[in-house]
């Protein structure tokens, strides 16, 4: 029986400078002289899964305290198709790792949670007593929460909003697709197969419904596209900025991010990271472990966080099961209560404010007349 | 940082015919030759050495499990007592020095190399100590095996 309240944060490094970065923040002057990235990968490869740090943050609601623990599976996105097996058994050491150290629940961030291709069904087999999360249904809420916040922000009419989904037929994708079904205008989903677009969805739209379009051409499918939700797992962007048109929002889930930096040149677009969660307290040293912040957290993550306060384990979630659109109201609802909210607006590299939100009104007017 | 050390010797049993401070001589001379290492060590792909007096600048291009790993040592001579001292000038580990020394032990000749290395990975090194730590030591035995070799070969 799931007794603690004590959760498990696992993830991995985005790719080789994420881990210079990493190094530099202890080693002085390693800037000047770095590790070869031959090397570096080499000894990654002997490195067997660690726990990186302890984490403490307190609910809102009840002032209890949540313990937990960000491990790394030692792995780069790249690993995955030179030698998945070993990613997996990364991944299954850190999973053991969480379960021996009495972690109540584990959630599998990044890579870690698709490197099976079961979306962490495959992999949390390892553990018996330990729930194991990929993450889904805390990371579709606050994709669905900072599209509401961000289209009050900028006046955007979401029910007469074109809506594109790139990389639908993932366990987010599929989440978001569902939740927004009869919310939006058009729907435009995108897969790296029309066929699997088709079986994925069947169920949910009808063939004749004409608002919703299939497509593998993700580059024409944000063309027209007033919010993009892009969830793809590429180790590398897959969109510049003139792909948008004016006053489009775009809600990066991508980790590595799916939107070029370019993006942040244009001002009469927004695409800041999305999925994230402004948490109740603080992370130290976030940045050294290529996190976003301080006080933001992946949504991810914060699902573990916030089942280990509440004892709500029916929302961890493995596998490919679709997240009923109630599930993803409910977590958001819990996560609020317990301190959790929409964080700020922000990608790489600007935070948004006003004078953004205010052009990209003016541009959807412009578009509108 | 982590520190680790790393003590490797082999052993060159000798004939009593053999001159056991010849043997030693031809030892440290081998040693001392460290721009020749890469005819004769599959890892070691290329050393370059500036000699001053007693020291010497060496660069080193080696291998270890199939990546590169290069650095830059100052090498202090201790002829009488043959003894080389290194330290790291630069590199890709945060600290990498030791000595290389030839013993006269009995009718034995005795070669070893003393390393003291920190990788300098933050939380890893801890994880990573003991297994880097057995593929260096393999490194060097490999090392001052071919250098044995190479001196019984000569003995021959």
């Amino acid at each position: 029986m799931r007794s603690n309240n004590h959760f498990s944060l696992i993830g991995h490094p985005k790719d080789i400078e994420t881990m210079h970065n990493f190094i530099g923040a202890y080693r002085k002057n390693y800037h000047a002289k770095r590790m070869n990235d031959d090397l570096l990968y080499k000894l990654l490869e002997w490195t067997p899964s660690y726990k990186g740090f302890d984490i403490t943050l307190q609910s809102m609601e009840n002032r209890q305290d949540a313990h937990g623990s960000l491990y790394f599976a030692t792995f780069f996105p790249e690993m995955l198709f030179n030698n998945r097996e070993k990613v997996l058994n990364r991944i299954r050491q850190a999973l053991s790792k969480s379960e021996t150290e009495k972690a109540s629940v584990a959630a599998l961030g990044g890579f870690t949670s698709i490197a099976d291709g079961q979306q962490g069904e495959l992999v949390s087999k390892v553990v018996n007593s330990m729930a194991v999360t990929n993450g889904t249904t805390f990371t579709s809420a606050m994709v669905v929460e900072s599209l509401k916040k961000m289209c009050a922000l900028v006046r955007l009419d979401l029910e007469d909003a074109h809506l594109a989904i790139i990389g639908a037929t993932g366990s987010i994708g599929r989440a978001c697709a569902g939740y927004f079904t009869e919310k939006t205008r058009r729907l435009t989903l995108t897969g790296k197969k029309i066929e699997k677009l088709r079986a994925v969805f069947h169920d949910k739209f009808q063939e004749d419904n004409s608002s919703v379009a299939y497509t593998i051409d993700n580059k024409a499918a944000v063309k027209d596209a007033d919010i993009v939700i892009c969830v793809t797992s590429t180790i590398s962007s897959i969109f510049e900025a003139e792909d948008f048109k004016s006053g489009a929002i775009v809600c990066d889930v991508g980790f590595p991010k799916n939107i070029s930096n370019a993006c942040a040149h244009r001002p009469d677009i927004i695409a800041y990271s999305g999925g994230m969660a402004k948490i109740p307290g603080k992370i130290e040293h976030s940045k050294v472990y290529s996190m976003p912040s301080d006080e933001i957290l992946y949504g991810c993550f914060s699902e573990a966080i916030i089942v280990a306060m509440e004892g709500c384990f029916e929302y961890c979630t493995v596998g490919n099961a679709d997240i009923p659109a109630a599930n993803i109201e409910a977590l958001a609802k819990i996560g609020f209560k317990h301190g959790f909210s929409v964080p700020e607006f922000f990608n790489d590299q600007k935070r948004y404010q006003n004078r953004d939100f205010e052009t990209i009104e003016k541009a959807i007017k412009n578009n509108n007349n | 940082m982590r520190i680790e050390h790393v003590t490797t010797q082999v052993q060159i049993n000798l004939s009593q015919e053999e001159d056991l401070a010849e043997i030693a001589e031809n030892a440290y001379a081998f040693i001392c030759d460290m721009v020749s290492f890469p005819n004769y060590m599959a890892d070691v792909l290329k050393v370059e050495e500036k000699r001053s007096g007693t020291k010497s600048i060496v660069s080193w291009e080696c291998l270890i499990d199939g990546v590169p790993f290069n650095w830059v040592q100052e090498n202090t001579y201790d002829g009488p007592s043959f003894v080389i001292f290194f330290e790291l000038l630069e590199g890709d580990f945060e600290l990498f020095e030791g000595s290389w020394n030839v013993e006269k032990h009995h009718n034995q000749v005795n070669l070893g190399l003393n390393l003291r290395y920190a990788i300098g990975l933050p939380v890893i090194e801890e994880v990573l100590g003991p297994i880097l730590k057995e593929k260096l030591k393999k490194n060097s035995f490999s090392m001052l095996e071919d250098i044995k070799k190479r001196l019984e070969t000569e003995i021959a």
